[in-house]
């Protein structure tokens, strides 16, 4: 490893041979740091282990149905059954295994969703800072508007017009969601713009395309990463009241808020239908939150600039 | 400060005109809402027949002009569902939604503001570590399935307050309680970040060099200077309560609001009840929100000349 010397005075680096690799290995050690960080890290995987294995580990079929033992209890509980850890239901189905078949519904909807509203709001928020003038002015305002929609109101009558489904469950989602990125990808590419790399590729005559691809946009990775992060708690959240409200995912499809909402007609007999899908949207979206905050406090520094989040309230 | 007033006021009637627009869009032209209107048995006949005499083989234009100008003057139609005007229905229900909200709200600041501004007096303190944490919990847990437990443990296992209904206090008691989860959480690390903030600067030094006791400091110089965000949040926090949220727990509680009439408006597809129901719930609401920013304008003179 060479010592070499930076461009300002006293600024001195040591030259790596791997440098993508050492960043990834400092982020690694960061986190093993950071408890909080590093308790969400093992649960979030261990959760999407779960929910992507889900068809190999679920100890039942999620829809089988077993009249015999419904509305048993879970297994500690005086009258619990040894097979069914979480109880059943009220056809006889084992609550566990629809909690883990749930959670695959949930989670692919949640990271759909962010998906879509990121690559959205991401576009929309380059244009918009990139370009200015009319042009953002115009994006802005839109984005001002379609913040200030009563959200989840304008999402029920939408849903009510054409149908509850899987697909528009996700449209309405989206539609509701991309404004976000938007904003805070507009006020990075403001700063990016002044920047001096990017002034340098205009001047060596650059088409704004490419400087758009190669120097703005990798730099909005990291924050993105991080909206993403948040906006996926979020939409798991608010797929999870969509379903419940019978708007959302239909029977036979089954996520967590339909299985609460299925639930809740039994729930003063069985509290074990209601309390584990519960538990389970909780600690999925406390995970998502704990790697989210520390996303947060590492692309920061990172970033050497302030991020300018253009709302006055995060 | 009157371009700021007028700049403000300017753009919350556009997102009122902006939200009407798309009320009228999706109900009128991604449905069908003559059919909804007509029993099942009418003919193809008696269908265009209704769909003439209603207006609606107009051009969308044209029907939505007819449209706003009877929202202006407060005429959405009838109720399909009771017969009587669907502004009226609404207007009756809003009390119990504000009464609602606004009881969460106050819930939420009584206890975030005192807890979190401890717990920036205490960082990294056990308190602090109880205050986070249970603001991160008050921020993941789904606010319906917290009403449910809630449910499950007062009324149905200790036989207090209420599983549903309206009228004493013992009915509010947890539906206010479960709306007001997610805003503890949010307000309480606001109040402490924003604390937090305020505590590093220097004139804190000053105050408490000159010998100004620890509550002086506090109430009179921090709290003011970190007042400005917290009560923003506050504010987007109450405005969040109405646009939607109280819809979840007034299902979940039975609580005779205007989220609840959406419900049923939906239910009984009864189109000017919810045309009627989203457009006021969005004019308070674009309502709240331009008081907030006046607010925040007067609070914040730096503001003004954005």
């Amino acid at each position: 490893m060479a010592i070499t010397e930076g461009l300002f005075a006293g600024e001195v680096y040591e030259e790596r041979r791997y440098p993508l690799l050492h960043s990834l290995y400092e982020l690694l050690i960061d986190l093993i740091n950071d408890r909080v960080a590093l308790l969400g890290t093992i649960g979030l995987v261990i959760l999407l282990s779960v929910t992507l294995a889900a068809p190999l580990v679920a100890p039942y079929d999620p829809a089988q149905q077993s009249l015999r033992e419904r509305l048993s209890p879970p297994t500690w509980v005086e009258g619990g059954r040894p097979g069914h850890l979480l109880g059943t239901d009220q056809l006889g189905r084992d609550v566990l295994s629809r909690i883990m078949f749930g959670a695959r519904t949930s989670m692919a909807v949640g990271f759909i969703v962010v998906s879509i509203t990121a690559c959205f709001g991401t576009l929309l928020g380059v244009i918009s800072g990139y370009y200015g003038g009319k042009v953002d002015q115009i994006i802005m305002r839109w984005v001002d508007i379609q913040t200030a929609f009563p959200g989840l109101l304008v999402a029920i009558t939408i849903i009510t017009m054409i149908g509850p489904s899987l697909r528009n469950l996700i449209i309405v989602l989206s539609i509701n969601g991309w404004m976000i990125f938007a904003r805070i990808v507009r006020g990075i590419t403001l700063s990016l713009r002044e920047q001096v790399f990017v002034r340098a590729a205009q001047v060596t005559g650059c088409r704004n395309g490419r400087i758009i691809f190669v120097h703005v946009l990798p730099n909005l990775i990291s924050p993105s990463l991080t909206i993403g992060v948040m906006e996926l708690a979020r939409i798991i959240l608010a797929e999870a009241a969509l379903s419940f409200l019978g708007l959302g995912i239909q029977p036979p499809g089954s996520s967590w808020g339909l299985i609460l909402a299925q639930g809740r007609d039994y729930m003063v007999k069985a509290w074990w239908l209601v309390a584990f899908p519960g538990i389970a949207i909780a600690m999925t979206v406390l995970f998502i939150n704990m790697v989210a905050g520390w996303l947060r406090s590492v692309s920061d520094p990172q970033q050497r600039f302030k991020l300018k989040a253009g709302s006055a309230v995060v | 400060m009157t371009t700021f007033v007028v700049r403000r006021l300017a753009y919350s009637v556009a997102v009122v005109v902006g939200v009407s627009i798309v009320v009228f869009v999706i109900t009128h032209a991604l449905g069908d809402p003559v059919k909804l209107m007509l029993p099942l048995e009418a003919s193809q006949e008696q269908y265009e027949h209704a769909r003439q005499a209603l207006g609606f083989n107009d051009p969308i234009y044209v029907q939505f002009l007819r449209f706003a100008g009877k929202a202006i003057q407060g005429d959405f139609g009838e109720s399909l569902w009771q017969r009587v005007p669907a502004l009226d229905l609404v207007l009756e229900r809003l009390p119990a939604t504000i009464q609602l909200a606004g009881v969460a709200m106050t819930i939420a600041v009584l206890l975030a503001i005192p807890l979190g501004v401890l717990a920036a007096l205490r960082p990294r303190s056990w308190l602090d570590h109880v205050c986070t944490f249970g603001s991160l919990l008050g921020m993941c847990v789904a606010d319906f399935w917290l009403g449910l437990m809630l449910i499950l443990i007062f009324p149905v296992g200790l036989g207090l307050f209420y599983t549903s209904g309206y009228g004493t206090w013992q009915h509010l008691v947890l539906p206010a309680a479960t709306l007001a989860a997610r805003p503890i959480g949010r307000i309480t690390m606001i109040v402490r970040s924003s604390t937090l903030d305020e505590l590093g600067k220097k004139y804190v030094v000053a105050a408490r060099s000159r010998g100004l006791t620890e509550r002086a400091t506090i109430i009179g110089h921090v709290l003011k200077n970190a007042a400005i965000p917290i009560i923003t949040l506050t504010g987007w926090e109450f405005t969040r309560l109405l646009a939607g949220f109280t819809v979840i727990i007034e299902t979940v509680f039975g609580w005779p609001g205007v989220g609840l009439l959406a419900i049923d408006a939906i239910k009984r597809q009864d189109l000017p009840l919810l045309q009627a129901d989203v457009f006021i719930v969005a004019l308070i609401v674009v309502g709240i929100n331009l008081a907030i920013d006046l607010i925040y304008g007067l609070l914040d003179p730096r503001i003004r000349y954005t």
